[in-house]
């Protein structure tokens, strides 16, 4: 480095998106996240070839085993088997696919949606853009699981209808930050600067803009992860999204509610699922915002 | 500020305008059709206007008095949740921001990370299987033993038992408190760590300034510093934020009582959505939406008018 820099006098400035990085890469928690972010990606895409039973396959001479690190527990079902003797690890890395894998592609899919239109009313002005103001307002003030559920109810129960509510709900939350975002870079001066020069729209969006603010749009889709695990499971737990043998976590938990008092591991282990993942994911944004905040100062 | 007040009532009436198209959207696409969206939706507007949600197609009821009947319950619930999360967030996030960096600061936030990531309804089950099932503390489900017979006068039942006459009326009160508690407990937690976040982010901003030294180099005690300054600066600016949390708190309490067989708004709304009764269902969304926007509103009116420092925004938008 230090023999480059003589050769090129330049002081090179990092990107937004490298110093980001570089700020994130400090912090021990926020990296230790991204680890079991990344673990839990695996678990989704791989988890499944890897397990000896079927997630519905049924044991009868295995009712209700617990833990296997408890008194009665075997090695041969690691995390114990629920009432009707099907193994919960299994049901479990199943359901990381269903919840955590559905959560994923319900969040990618209202980003790409949710930003491109929050671009484009960005990028435009007047009438049209304050129409779409008041009515992300509306769309925002009902609380996304209150109306993820009514949209579950429109569409009716399944898991793949609760993924689409969620998606919806999602959606608007990304236009506002998309918004808001171009909205205040578009109010810099380097880009009157740029403006002036005569740079057509589209060419300061894709080279003034989108760099700026990438990091803005990746912190809010850790936060509508996070959102779209809960609300998922959420919605499942109510018992109007992924139906009962669907090893789905929220549905699992709604099915060991009535075995709470025999087999509180049945509870209690998609119970630690479910945080994992939300913890995961939030400590990564949390990470993500502290790093944008450094790159400002 | 008269203008601020107008441009936010503006506002108000446009958003509930567009969540009554979108209610009526709901009823239309799903009920019986016949009429043409205009006119239907005209209609709709007149009906809602004279009081008339329409009959639930469950109960034949209508869905106006089956609302009240299950509003104060949720409220009651969502009261209490407040409360708590203003009488322990408030004190957790001054500790905190006092003691910034140390080991307390760094506990109380990471409780307060921890406490955003558990789903709610699972805390609620983990909550029943130790202080009902385990201690037997407390109840587990309901809004008061069976063994009570309480004349509904408010339906608020902390206050019906307390208004209650004869021998009966301390035990039944406690036995309203009792159940209460968890339910309030389990939907205070989101909020609690929310308020944590916020107060210690205010209140670090606060005690940077020049006033909070020079009340320290008086002699006074921290104690006396954050409340006659600290608090008092801290609070105002984080009030709308504050009021966002009602929303969360809502759906929180849908999917609480659903666990806890609370009688309340959620627990009808499920019901509804499990029998596939659209006018409940579109009346609840419609009324609970719009009490959120109308708080929404109302604490970032008052906000405005209790910190003067957040006028000067609209002082220059006029310009």
């Amino acid at each position: 480095m230090a023999s480059k820099a003589k050769t090129y006098p330049e002081i090179r400035i990092p990107s937004p998106v490298t110093q980001t990085w570089l700020a994130y890469k400090e912090n021990p928690v926020a990296m230790a996240a991204l680890w079991g972010m990344a673990c839990l990606l695996l678990v989704v895409i791989f988890g499944p070839s890897f397990v000896s039973y079927n997630p519905l396959q049924q044991d009868p001479n295995a009712l209700l085993l617990p833990p296997s690190w408890a008194a009665h527990g075997t090695i041969v079902h690691f995390l114990g088997t629920d009432d009707l003797g099907r193994d919960l690890l299994t049901r479990l890395i199943y359901g990381a696919r269903l919840t955590f894998g559905s959560a994923v592609v319900a969040t990618l899919i209202a980003m790409l949606c949710g930003c491109a239109v929050g671009l484009l009313a960005g990028m435009s002005r007047g009438l049209k853009s304050s129409v779409l103001h008041h009515m992300l307002d509306t769309l925002l003030s009902i609380p996304s699981l209150l109306l993820a559920i009514v949209l579950v109810a429109v569409l009716g129960p399944g898991l793949d209808n609760a993924a689409l509510a969620v998606t919806l709900t999602l959606t608007p939350q990304f236009i506002r930050a998309t918004y808001n975002a171009v909205n205040d870079e578009l109010q810099k001066e380097y880009i009157v600067a740029v403006r002036l020069d005569g740079s057509p729209p589209l060419r300061i969006l894709r080279l003034a803009i989108l760099p700026n603010i990438v990091d803005i749009i990746v912190a809010q889709t850790t936060r509508a992860l996070s959102t779209a695990i809960l609300d998922i499971s959420a919605v499942c737990f109510l018992g109007i999204g992924a139906q009962s043998p669907s090893p789905e976590w929220g549905t699992m938990l709604a099915d060991g509610m009535d075995l709470i008092y025999i087999g509180a591991w049945t509870v209690t282990l998609p119970g630690f699922a479910i945080i994992f993942s939300v913890l995961v994911t939030n400590l990564v944004g949390d990470g993500l915002r502290s790093a944008l905040q450094k790159g400002i100062d | 500020m008269l203008i601020y007040t107008l441009r936010r009532l503006n506002l108000l009436i446009f958003t509930l305008l567009i969540l009554s198209l979108f209610a009526y959207w709901l009823e239309y696409r799903l009920g019986p059709g016949g009429q043409s969206l205009w006119s239907g939706y005209l209609d709709y507007l007149r009906r809602l206007f004279s009081g008339d949600f329409g009959v639930s197609s469950q109960s034949g009821r209508p869905i106006l008095e089956t609302i009240m009947l299950h509003l104060p319950a949720t409220l009651e619930l969502c009261f209490a949740a407040v409360l708590l999360a203003t009488v322990i967030g408030i004190p957790l996030g001054t500790i905190a921001a006092l003691n910034q960096g140390r080991w307390l600061d760094t506990g109380i936030m990471g409780f307060s990370v921890l406490g955003s990531s558990i789903p709610v309804y699972w805390l609620a089950q983990l909550l029943i299987m130790a202080f009902a099932m385990h201690f037997q503390l407390l109840p587990s489900s309901g809004q008061l033993n069976l063994l009570y017979e309480i004349k509904p006068v408010t339906g608020f039942m902390l206050i019906d038992t307390w208004l209650m006459a004869g021998p009966q009326r301390w035990p039944a009160f406690m036995s309203a408190v009792q159940h209460l508690c968890l339910p309030a407990l389990t939907l205070a937690l989101l909020p609690i760590t929310e308020v944590t976040r916020l107060v210690r982010s205010s209140m670090l901003e606060v005690l940077k300034q020049n006033y909070i030294k020079a009340a320290f180099s008086r002699g006074w005690s921290p104690l006396a510093v954050i409340s006659r300054h600290g608090l008092r600066n801290a609070l105002p600016p984080i009030l709308p934020q504050l009021s966002l949390q009602f929303g969360a708190i809502i759906t929180s309490a849908i999917v609480i009582e659903q666990v806890f067989e609370w009688p309340g708004l959620g627990h009808w709304l499920i019901n509804s959505i499990m029998s596939r009764d659209y006018v409940a269902i579109q009346a609840s969304m419609l009324l609970i939406s719009s009490v959120l926007v109308v708080l929404n509103i109302a604490t970032e009116l008052l906000s405005t008018l209790l910190y003067p420092a957040k006028r000067k925004e609209s002082y220059g938008q006029q310009g």
